[in-house]
């Protein structure tokens, strides 16, 4: 089943790179919802995410020339959505210092799945720093390992491993305070 | 209690809302977009660009056509590296040959630099093939009247698993079931058929265009009869 799924894709691609709009469009509702996921988990902002995925899409068909389409697109997509969205961030944090009060923590668009709790622990995630914020994401919401979110972030593994140690202890006492944890 | 919260942390990813309709308008507008770069860059990367080709090749066409015999063309590894050459009906080094009646212009060429494997590239057209055009005659298609044929044969030279290629069973031909309601870049005037076929060991896209739609049978007939002369051979044993 998943070859063929990979087989249907891989004519898709094809298809697109000789300009066919049908198949252009039947593979941007792929890679839409990836990139969007993606996005979302990591801005957890609705309008950053709206632009981070919408730049991985256009980076996606920009790149299709290039794309392997006998290796699974799904990967592919996220990952240029990944750097789309930490690109947006970066942009976002220099142009105006990340604020969590204008994250969506409270909004009911991050309403969490999970446990009763789990509203909780996106919120104290939300309020973690940004470079703390972003490897809890990629690592637990994204599923990204330590070595792969040190190629993303272009920092040594050491580094994220000590982001994510810090990033849990500061979980952990805000967590504890709420009696969450 | 690290692996308690770190499990925690797992089972309480953010439920991602839909997206905005507006938005993800704009992102497939905007991804649609790129598709005349992705096609434009996928032909690069994949066939180099005709161009490179020297007027020779129309030159040599016109020749063989003057004096009546069919035709094959043929270049060495790379569009620019020999040149073309006439070789009567056979081009060994690209492992594709095919017979042109008069009044047929062609050319086969190798699409990929010399680096990269052999992709034989075939146009073929009962008109005069520009000699500036693109790998998919773009111009050529532009100037076909009601009742020309435009033939492009491209080699498939990746590890694609998207399409099938059946084997070809008999001589090269199209048929009904061949023909698409539409294709990109094709003329909404213009009937459309493409073919997909393995031999030897290679893979073939076949684009047949018709200069009216639906096409008529004599003209079909007309390009089934040079396509059926289409011989291949498999690469490093011609």
């Amino acid at each position: 089943m998943y070859t063929e799924y990979v087989s249907v894709l891989a004519e898709l691609i094809e298809e697109a790179r000789t300009g066919s709009q049908t198949a252009a469009s039947k593979l941007f509702r792929v890679c839409w919802p990836i990139a969007w996921n993606a996005a979302f988990r990591i801005t957890q902002q609705r309008a950053l995410a709206e632009d981070a995925a919408q730049t991985a899409v256009q980076n996606v068909f920009r790149s299709l020339a290039t794309f392997d389409e006998t290796r699974p697109i799904e990967p592919w997509v996220r990952r240029i959505a990944v750097n789309a969205s930490l690109n947006a961030l970066r942009t976002e944090s220099k142009t105006s210092p990340v604020d969590t009060s204008e994250l969506d923590v409270s909004s009911p668009l991050t309403v969490a799945e999970g446990s009763p709790e789990s509203g909780a622990v996106i919120a104290a995630v939300a309020a973690l720093p940004l470079e703390q914020r972003l490897v809890v994401a990629l690592h637990y919401w994204l599923d990204y390992s330590a070595a792969e979110i040190a190629e993303l972030l272009e920092l040594p593994v050491g580094t994220v491993a000590s982001r994510v140690s810090r990033a849990l202890k500061t979980l952990r006492t805000e967590l504890e305070e709420e009696h969450v944890s | 209690m690290s692996a308690d919260l770190e499990k925690l942390l797992r089972e309480s990813r953010p439920a991602v809302p839909t997206p905005r309709p507006e938005a993800t308008e704009r992102a497939e507008a905007l991804a649609l977009a790129e598709l005349p770069r992705a096609r434009e860059r996928a032909w690069r990367l994949r066939l180099p660009r005709v161009t490179r080709r020297p007027a020779l090749a129309l030159a040599a066409a016109a020749a063989a056509i003057a004096i009546g015999i069919g035709i094959g063309l043929a270049v060495g590894s790379s569009p620019s590296s020999a040149g073309v050459r006439l070789e009567g009906t056979l081009t060994p080094s690209l492992g594709v040959s095919v017979d042109l009646p008069a009044g047929w212009t062609g050319r086969i060429y190798n699409a990929q630099p010399a680096s990269a494997p052999t992709s034989a590239t075939v146009q073929l057209a009962d008109l005069a093939l520009p000699p500036d055009d693109d790998d998919t005659a773009t111009k050529a298609a532009q100037q076909m009247g009601p009742d020309d044929v435009l033939i492009i044969l491209l080699e498939s030279t990746g590890s694609k698993t998207g399409f099938t290629y059946p084997p070809l069973a008999a001589p090269l031909r199209i048929s009904d079931s061949d023909f698409l309601p539409a294709f990109e870049g094709v003329s909404d005037s213009h009937a459309f058929a493409r073919r997909l076929f393995s031999t030897h060991g290679r893979r073939f896209m076949l684009w047949v265009q018709f200069g009216q739609k639906p096409a008529p049978s004599s003209v079909v007939a007309r390009a089934n009869r040079v396509l059926e002369t289409m011989r291949f051979t498999a690469l490093g044993h011609s």
